[in-house]
């Protein structure tokens, strides 16, 4: 069970001149949540067909359940596209058969478990209609339902949640946690950090084709240096002589004499905690303090111009 | 293979399930339908009565209209009759025999529109002729079709009859009048230079028939009958039923690929079937629709044939025939399947690389345009099926199923047969092979169709 269920080692995709996927390697472990991040024209979309041997990379290696081709493993993979359509003809139940006929379930298989899928997605009442009448957000739900409908160890949906209203936002969040705590392994892609941040586990963090990081979500965090802010009646310099605090920054107008807000950065290797309980020891009093993690946002914009940064650089 | 057939299942139920597929089908028998029964019906009924009025200030030309018409009305109504006989022969019980309708009705110029010149009567008139004022007869509002203006005088009738009509596609009246007068100058000239009638119309009649045989016929049976020229034109039916069902279903095929390529299906489908496995099936499944569309075809048409052909219409018998021999069924079959083959694995390989319908009909017209070539060389081939000609276009493998079926019935050398025949089966696997090729790399790819050379690239990529 330890064998990652996709292992890409130095892909790399170019057409002609332009070089859309650059030297990435990642691993995705078995069981995992995997976030695929980045903005747009980043790359994402380019690795996961690469993944699914339905590009050829130009360099590089692609392991996919154990095989060199999605192609010879299809039956285990569940994947959404990033554009989606579906045949405008056919009834939402039938769509979500056909496919799962296409991963090797049988007729009547395939019809049960699409039934089941639409009853338990709030769907049933629209299984017997056509496609073309179905609006924009339930067709995405029948695409994500159909990609999945064969039960897949492992599932890769390309922007997902891209189109969906915040309802349905939530019903294919739920979809997810649904699949993981089956025990399927999960690649999405987004460039909305929020739902990555409530669904992954882990992320890769792609940028012209370049892979920025590639880590649990915590480790993601420690990138940037956390904060603390704080309202006090304290001086900044009071503040600065605290230990563990690397920086400080007033938030608010100044208005002397009354308790002002700060933005205390934790210096390297110290915890928020400490900086409370060093503020009680010299004696000065709060009015609040609050432990702001940076978000997965801030790390995102970070990393992102850091690259771009250092691209005009080079 | 198991996915393949899926996708042609699909396919299949996509396209069967429209309506307009099976009008489409049931179209064609009820157009069949028409062919015999429209002319009849039309002239029963949707012809109008035709009133027209005669100014004959001699007094004495307006008899020989009112005869020649007269003579016609008779004759039509003899031919109906005989018809009728045919039809009802033999039964018990039969409806009364029902005269046909008369077609042109000579009315009387009334006082009130009669001028005082003939110049006026012509302006008074106009009105009725142009279609702005109606004609009463017999108390019902009805159309002026034509005036005829007769000379004074039966010497000045050569140059002197003026016919007045809006309608210049309806010839009918004005072929009466016209011969009706030519005959009665000839008549008048005959008897003024004392030629018998009688005798000269019989020396006029003199022809030669040339007896037609078919020396491949056994001895004896070499007289060339009805049917045998039926046959010899049979073909052309065949090869328009060919041409009509490829381009149908060669279409869809096109369409439902668009459809899959412009929304993007097709990645779905390409993380679950190989390209080989989604093109075979798209080729069996529009394939089976195109012998489904066929076979409704032949169905209905034996049907509407065995009506007729017991409503006592020898040519519907002769047809029926025809149908059910192997001689052209067979051939038609493979054809069908070959040529069908061929077109639409290209339509294919081209439809994979455009991603809008607009872009894939641009490449369609060379498409289209070769393929009207064996519909324009349909006639020439009929009448001559082992000429240069037709052998030079047997060997082209694009053409050969519409031009061999063509040649059918003229039985062409068995060498030829079944060379265009291996020729053919030859290419219809390449083409299926380089549109492969083609559709492998194409299927994917978005944005602009590719240029002629680009599209070589993608077949050497693959």
């Amino acid at each position: 069970m330890s064998e990652p269920v996709l292992r890409l080692e130095h892909l790399h995709k170019r057409y002609g001149d332009f070089i859309a996927v650059h030297d990435l390697s990642l691993t995705v472990p078995r069981g995992s949540v995997y976030g695929f991040l980045g903005p747009n024209g980043a790359g994402k979309s380019t690795t996961i067909r690469m993944a699914l041997s339905i590009y050829e990379p130009t360099a590089g290696k692609v392991e996919i359940l154990g095989r060199s081709s999605a192609l010879e493993v299809r039956n285990r993979i569940g994947y959404l596209p990033e554009e989606k359509g579906l045949y405008k003809k056919m009834r939402a139940v039938e769509v979500i058969a056909y496919f799962g006929m296409l991963k090797g379930m049988s007729r009547a298989d395939a019809n049960r478990k699409a039934a089941e899928l639409l009853e338990r997605y709030g769907l049933a009442e629209k299984s017997k209609v056509r496609c073309e009448a179905l609006s924009k957000g339930m067709q995405q739900k029948v695409q994500v339902l159909a990609s999945i409908v064969h039960a897949p160890e492992f599932v890769i949906l390309d922007e997902p949640f891209s189109g969906l209203d915040p309802v349905n936002q939530e019903v294919l969040e739920q979809v997810i946690a649904d699949l993981a705590k089956a025990g399927a392994t999960i690649v999405f892609s987004t460039h909305v950090m929020e739902h990555a941040e409530r669904l992954c586990d882990r992320i890769v963090l792609i940028a012209r084709g370049r892979r920025l990081f590639d880590g649990t979500l915590a480790e993601s965090k420690r990138i940037l240096p956390r904060r603390v802010l704080l309202e006090t009646g304290a001086t900044p310099e009071q503040l600065a002589r605290l230990p563990g605090v690397a920086r400080v920054e007033r938030t608010d107008g100044e208005s002397p004499g009354q308790a002002a807000r700060y933005e205390v950065l934790v210096s390297e290797g110290a915890r928020a905690d400490e900086i409370l309980s060093a503020c009680f020891r010299s004696g000065i009093e709060l009015h609040s303090f609050d432990k702001n993690d940076p978000s997965l946002r801030d790390v995102f914009l970070k990393l992102v111009s850091r690259a771009e940064a250092e691209e005009v650089v080079a | 293979m198991r996915y393949a057939f899926l996708v042609a299942l699909r396919e299949f139920a996509e396209h069967t399930k429209t309506k307009g597929f099976w009008i489409g089908i049931l179209l064609f028998p009820v157009l069949l339908a028409a062919g015999f029964q429209v002319p009849r019906l039309l002239e029963k009924y949707a012809k109008p009565t035709r009133n027209f009025v005669v100014i004959d200030p001699s007094g004495s030309l307006a008899g020989v209209i009112d005869a020649a018409i007269e003579t016609d009305y008779q004759k039509k109504n003899g031919v109906a009759l005989l018809q009728w006989t045919e039809q009802h022969k033999g039964k018990a019980e039969s409806p009364a025999y029902e005269p046909i309708k008369r077609l042109y009705r000579r009315v009387e110029l009334p006082a009130d529109i009669a001028g005082s010149s003939l110049e006026e009567t012509k302006a008074n008139l106009r009105p009725f002729l142009k279609g702005e004022r109606d004609w009463e007869v017999d108390g019902q509002p009805e159309e002026l079709f034509a005036l005829i203006v007769l000379p004074d005088h039966e010497n000045k009738l050569k140059k002197g009859v003026e016919f007045w009509c809006t309608n210049l596609a309806d010839t009918g009246l004005s072929d009466i009048v016209e011969s009706a007068f030519t005959e009665h100058l000839k008549s008048r000239e005959y008897e003024s230079k004392g030629i018998d009638r009688k005798e000269l119309e019989r020396i006029v009649r003199i022809q030669v028939e040339l007896e037609r045989l078919d020396p491949k016929k056994a001895p004896g049976e070499e007289e060339v009958s009805q049917a045998e020229k039926i046959r010899q034109w049979a073909p052309i039916g065949f090869v328009y039923m060919l041409f009509v069902a490829i381009m149908t279903v060669a279409q869809m095929l096109l369409g439902s690929t668009i459809e899959e390529k412009s929304n993007r299906i097709v990645e779905v489908l390409l993380s679950s079937v190989t390209p080989w496995e989604l093109m075979l099936g798209k080729l069996l499944g529009v394939a089976f629709v195109g012998i489904a569309m066929l076979l409704a075809w032949l169905v209905s048409i034996m049907a509407v044939l065995s009506y007729f052909s017991g409503a006592g219409q020898e040519t519907a018998g002769i047809l029926m025939g025809l149908l059910v021999a192997p001689g052209l069924i067979v051939p038609f079959a493979a054809y069908f399947v070959l040529g069908y083959l061929m077109y639409s694995s290209i339509l294919l390989g081209i439809g994979s690389t455009c991603t809008t319908l607009k872009d894939a009909q641009n490449f369609m017209g060379p498409v289209m345009t070769l393929l009207m070539v064996p519909l324009f060389t349909m006639f020439f081939i009929v009448q001559d099926p082992n000429g240069t000609l037709a052998t030079v276009l047997s060997w082209i493998p694009i053409f050969t199923p519409f031009v061999m079926m063509n040649r059918m019935a003229g039985d062409p050398p068995t060498a030829q047969i079944a060379g265009t025949f291996v020729v053919l089966t030859i290419s219809v696997a390449f083409s299926i092979w380089f549109s492969g090729r083609i559709f492998q790399n194409g299927i994917l790819r978005t944005g602009q169709p590719p240029k002629f050379l680009e599209l070589l690239k993608l077949v050497r990529k693959a």
